[in-house]
């Protein structure tokens, strides 16, 4: 029996361990995780810190019995030759095929005030784990101060997430613009335009120096008031026992298409994992490498169906009311190819962004903004591969796609769909006496079904009460007057 | 027996209007009546339905193949002699589930109930089934495993006149029940569906999923209702069990995850949940397009967790629903036409109901058969050895209603002997070897339990027509035949009702406080209605009409979550078939049609299949508005008129489900079967388009 072992309990490895067991994987599987606690869904860490979720509801759920899952280990080594784990209590596990699944760790930068010898210090919130987000939402009053450092999405997500929340909050990035991997000039100011909105005050170009009680010093010597600052200059893959192993590192652990390292028996994903692009850099992507690995193990090389798109992956941010995405590989939209074709569309105003790269009618790349419908229809079309509608500015505004009723409204329009009753069929009938929507629905049957086009019966009936009356009694004025019948 | 005038109701759908049928020198004539579920209203199909009372081709004599191998009229006595024999027969050489039955979700209580006790007594047979299971199975199990208890509203249809928000998972009565939107007037409606139906239409939010993935969208709709807050913690832990395990899986379902499998943006998502959660009054309900899937039950099950999770079923003024189709598709799953359950909504394994039910037919409990298949499955089973050798069909058409249509027929053509009731010719009947002419609505007396678990009276205006029987009359002839005592198989509706009552009694459809005397002054009488604890009690069981607002039916009173979770249909999208089919109905048919389809006015409105697809999809396969276009699937392909439709989701076709021959959309659906009720995935098959059509020169 194969002995898969586990090192790390991150999401990716959770959600490995899960679809492996989902579909009977036949080896023994063996989790050995440096945490005390289960692991939990990151997606829910700002619901804990802003709308007070019990932060044990963001665990994710126990593994079924089979899968032996040991807390509180860490590893001291890995025996490639021996194909060996030792763990720092001495314990040894033997594998067939090792996963490492170590993630990320924060960067503490070095700041006096803000790292405490590279641990954060008091004050310093890394907001990794839903009981600190816990924590950090019983000490704080309502309306604090709270500074993110960082303009990547982590940071602008955790931003708006808590000014939505009411606190006070600052975005302090080193750059001159929001996200700068991800977004042009434009995308970024309506990013920051919508930040904005929703109160926060966006410092660019700045670094802070030094973190004082109540405040953030800056570079430029200025001071934002702060009583909690949230790291968001980003993580480092945690690859310090893939390193001490020998394992070939690029960004993290170096693995291809199907999460392998340069050593075949030794597979590594989630944040601690460099794959090829295809796979985006977040929850989403990590999930996506899960797939594939699993695929992998139950079915051997080749296993995966859905492989990694050409094009990359879909980096979506998470919130409320940020309605951002980035699809595909950015510089697609700025490069200039006869093959693709652009479509943009820019409304600073109402904080709406579009911008599409497409060849032969498929979605290539994009940046959107402020378009929620469009967001998911593209999503949708870039997965699937299906052509983008040609009515471009109606996907991306959500509009029905008109197409060649040139007519407009049909000569006899049907007032009653339900009995399928026409305009002419309720005249007739009124001028066969049938003088109200009472006597008309037992002529016609028109308003006894949903009910729905009574007004427009009603209408029907004063509009011809209307003319009856002026016609009979002048005479003037009717040049089609209908012959009597 | 006929009167000139009676007051009844619409043959058709689960809403079943309140009409007065009248008989003017042989010409008859409908109109609405107050009856609180249609007040006045009335949709095409009802007003036109007389109509069918006098169709050319009525059956009007039984008819039995002759060795030419064409149909022949025959005599009753012919006709049953010749069954009887031929079961006999089988039986004798392949024991008696050899013999199975095909029922309807639109025979009436007491014809359901005869022909359950007609399988497991005459025949001896485990193999009954009925055309419901196509319908609503999945929300009728999902229903029993959360509340204990599957009645499609578990209050009045009426009460939602007075709800501020509605969320309707793959409903669209706008255009398949017309008279229930007057009860939806009033409320904000959210209204799930991957196309804009009538009924989305009129919604203030719709959602629009890609087929196949609605249990992704309630989970992620749970999921808010949970980070949001609004999670009514007091209503689950003092009326619930389970939210612990269901939760675990919910809490993977993050909105942007479920965004990009379904297509219904982050925001909608957020705004249906605040919707529900905010309003005073709010319910869920779920119709066939949550309900017909691989995975339908679990669906509603996501859908019933929302509800729950938000502190609905039970309480005042909100709740969970489904909304029931056939006429009497409510009724015609308790009375004992299920594979798996004995009069009154009893499981046929529970050996106290068993042992119930056998006293009251006055047979030993060992001798009633256990559960039997599923539908799909005992049409499958056809002509194996270990299947069916003969069926006998009342009130159905599967060889059109049936997935994956063509094997139906296969499947039918391999049996010995098939039997088939009913008052007009249908795709089934031209297979069958017998055919036996029978009643319809407006000439018989039954009882009809309607989609808010109301008993009302079907009354009869007109004699039965030529020689047709009613099949309580066909049950009785072959049950004689057969060596059953005549007195085990009533003919008289009413007679058949009290012995329904007597079996229902302690069961969770209990009828027993219910007779035709109660029901003819007028009473509205909603099932549960057990008869008074004290015979002697003055005042008899009120019925009723609101479930659950006490306790629930599982022992511990406690609705139950149930843990599902989403893993995507059976059938996906590919190279070949690129887009997905969905079925669905329209406003003027019924079912397969063979009603409708024979009504001038309906026929005319809309005589032949139609396909609705986005211009863009057209355009791409060279399809334009107007034009006939195959739609082929990996089972075979169907020809419909297409339909442009700028608002559909342009990786989606819909085509009804009511036309025949190269016209019939079940041509193309999957036959996978949902695990735990049986239903059908009707509502996703992958599928290509292409123009059927001479390009013109």
């Amino acid at each position: 029996m194969t002995r898969l072992v586990i090192i790390g309990h991150c999401p990716a490895a959770h959600r490995l361990v899960e679809r492996l067991t989902e579909q009977g994987y036949p080896g023994s599987i063996t989790v050995l995780d440096a945490a005390e606690q289960n692991p939990h869904n990151p997606a829910l860490l700002p619901t804990v810190l802003t709308n007070g979720l019990a932060p044990e509801l963001a665990a994710l759920p126990e593994h079924p019995s089979p899968v032996r899952v040991h807390r509180n280990t860490r590893i001291a080594s890995i025996d490639r030759t021996r194909r060996r784990v030792r763990t720092e209590r001495g314990d040894a596990y033997g594998y067939d095929v090792l996963v490492l699944a170590t993630g990320t760790r924060t960067v503490v930068p070095d700041l006096p005030g803000v790292s405490d010898n590279g641990s954060p210090a008091e004050g310093t919130w890394p907001l990794r784990h839903p009981n600190e987000c816990g924590r950090m939402r019983g000490q704080l009053a309502a309306d604090a101060s709270v500074t993110v450092l960082g303009g990547g999405l982590d940071g602008v997500e955790t931003a708006h997430a808590l000014a939505t929340a009411g606190y006070e909050v600052s975005l302090l990035h080193r750059g001159a613009r929001l996200m700068p991997r991800l977004l042009d000039r434009a995308a970024a100011d309506i990013v920051a335009g919508t930040l904005l909105d929703n109160g926060v005050t966006v410092l660019s170009d700045e670094t802070a120096t030094e973190l004082l009680p109540g405040k953030l010093v800056l570079s430029s010597g200025a001071a934002v008031s702060t009583d909690a600052l949230v790291l968001r200059a980003g993580t480092l893959p945690d690859t310090a026992l893939a390193g001490d192993t020998g394992l070939r590192l690029s960004r993290g652990v170096a693995v291809d298409g199907e999460l392998r390292s340069s050593d075949p028996r030794i597979h590594a994903l989630g944040g601690c994992a460099a794959p090829p692009t295809g796979f985006d850099d977040s929850l989403s992507g990590w999930w996506e490498q899960a797939e594939t690995l699993a695929a992998t193990l139950l079915w051997g090389s080749g296993g995966a169906s859905g492989r990694p798109r050409e094009s990359g992956g879909i980096v979506r941010a998470r919130g409320a009311g940020l309605e951002l995405a980035s699809i595909g590989s950015p510089e697609v939209l700025t490069g200039e190819s006869h093959e693709v074709e652009h479509v943009t569309f820019n409304d600073p105003k109402r904080r709406r962004y579009a911008r599409l790269a497409l060849r032969e009618d498929r979605l290539v790349a994009a940046t959107l903004l402020g378009l929620p419908e469009a967001i998911a229809t593209l999503s949708q079309l870039h997965d699937t591969g299906m052509p983008v509608p040609s009515d471009r500015l109606a996907t991306l505004l959500d509009l029905p796609t008109g197409f060649g009723t040139a007519g407009g409204v049909p000569a006899d329009p049907v007032l009653c769909h339900c009995n399928n009753v026409s305009r002419s069929t309720l005249t007739a009938a009124y001028h066969d006496g049938a003088r109200d929507v009472a006597a008309l629905a037992v002529a016609t049957r028109a308003t006894t079904g949903c009910g729905s086009c009574t007004g427009a019966v009603r209408e029907l009936c004063g509009s011809l009460a209307a003319s009856t009356t002026e016609r009979v009694p002048s005479g003037i004025d009717s040049p089609e007057q209908e012959g009597a019948a | 027996m006929a009167r000139d005038q009676v007051a009844t109701h619409c043959p058709y759908c689960a809403l079943q209007c309140g009409t007065e049928l009248s008989d003017r020198e042989g010409a008859v004539s409908v109109s609405p009546s107050s009856f609180p579920v249609n007040r006045g209203g009335l949709c095409r199909k009802g007003w036109t339905a007389p109509e069918v009372l006098g169709s050319a081709d009525r059956l009007y004599e039984p008819q039995l193949r002759t060795e030419r191998g064409e149909l022949a009229p025959v005599g009753w006595e012919e006709a049953l002699d010749r069954i009887a024999t031929n079961l006999e027969e089988i039986i004798a050489e392949s024991g008696p589930d050899a013999v199975g039955i095909f029922g309807g979700g639109g025979l009436t209580n007491e014809k359901a109930y005869s022909l359950g006790k007609f399988a497991r007594l005459a025949l001896g047979s485990s193999r009954i089934d009925y055309n419901g299971r196509f319908c609503m199975a999945a929300a009728a199990t999902a229903g029993n495993a959360a509340f204990g208890v599957d009645r499609g509203l578990p209050f009045p249809v009426t009460d939602l006149g007075d709800a501020e928000v509605i969320l309707l998972a793959g409903g669209n009565p706008a255009e398949t029940m017309p008279p229930l939107m007057q009860h939806l007037e009033g409320a904000r409606l959210v209204v799930v569906d991957p196309r804009r139906s009538a009924t989305a239409e009129r919604a203030e939010l719709h959602l629009r999923p890609r087929p196949g993935t609605d249990l992704a969208l309630a989970l992620g709709l749970l999921h808010i209702a949970v980070t949001e807050g609004w999670h009514d913690s007091e209503y689950t832990a003092r009326r619930t069990t389970g939210f612990e395990r269901t939760w675990a899986r919910a809490v993977t379902w993050w909105p942007e995850r479920v965004e990009r499998i379904t297509g219904v943006p982050v925001s909608a998502q957020r705004r249906a949940v605040r919707m529900l959660a905010r309003a005073r009054s709010s319910y869920v309900l779920t119709g066939r397009g949550a309900e017909q899937h691989g995975d339908g039950a679990d669906t509603v099950s996501g859908f019933i967790n929302l509800a729950l999770v938000l502190g609905l079923p039970g309480t005042r003024g909100n709740g969970y629903g489904c909304l029931t189709g056939q006429g009497n598709g409510q009724g015609g799953r308790e009375h004992g036409q299920k594979a798996d359950q004995l009069p009154g909504y009893r499981s046929i394994t529970d050996p106290a109901a068993r042992a119930h039910v056998a006293e009251v037919w006055g047979v030993a409990e060992k001798t009633l058969p256990g559960p039997g298949l599923p539908a799909t499955r005992l049409l499958e089973s056809a002509g194996t050895p270990e299947g069916i050798r003969a069926l006998l069909v009342f009130g159905a058409n599967p060889v059109l209603s049936a997935p994956h249509a063509g094997l139906a027929r296969a499947q039918l053509s391999r049996l010995d002997l098939l039997v088939v009731a009913d008052f007009l010719p249908s795709e089934t009947t031209r297979m069958a070897d017998v055919v036996l002419p029978v009643t319809q609505w407006a000439e018989e007396e039954g009882t009809m339990t309607n989609l808010e678990g109301r008993v009302l009276r079907r009354r009869a205006l007109l004699p039965p027509p030529g020689s047709a029987r009613s099949d309580l009359d066909v049950l009785r002839g072959l049950a004689t035949r057969l060596g059953q005592p005549e007195s085990r198989f009533p003919t008289r509706p009413s007679t058949v009702f009290d012995e329904l009552a007597r079996a229902s009694a302690g069961g969770p459809a209990d009828y027993s406080g219910i007779d035709y005397e109660r029901l003819d002054s007028g009473q509205a009488l909603h099932w549960p209605c057990p008869t008074a604890p004290d015979e002697q009690a003055s005042t008899p069981h009120p019925g009723t009409p609101r479930l659950f607002l006490e306790s629930f039916a599982h022992p511990d009173g406690r609705a139950s979550f149930a843990t599902v979770d989403w893993h995507g249909p059976a059938e996906d999208t590919n190279h070949e078939y690129p887009l997905v089919a969905t079925t669905g109905r329209i406003s003027g048919h019924y079912q397969t049609g063979e009603q409708t389809r024979r009504v001038d006015e309906l026929a005319t409105a809309e005589p032949e299949s139609f396909v609705r697809l986005h211009p863009d999809t057209a355009a791409r396969r060279g399809v334009h508005d107007g034009q006939l276009a195959r739609v082929s699937s990996a089972r075979g392909a169907t020809l419909a008129r297409a339909r442009l439709d700028g608002s559909i989701r342009p990786d989606t076709l819909f085509l009804p489900i009511h036309y025949a021959g190269a016209g019939c959309a079940n041509l193309l659906t999957n036959p996978v079967l949902d695990p735990r009720s049986g239903i059908p995935e009707f509502k996703v098959a992958a599928v290509s388009i292409s123009s059927a059509e001479e390009p013109s020169a």
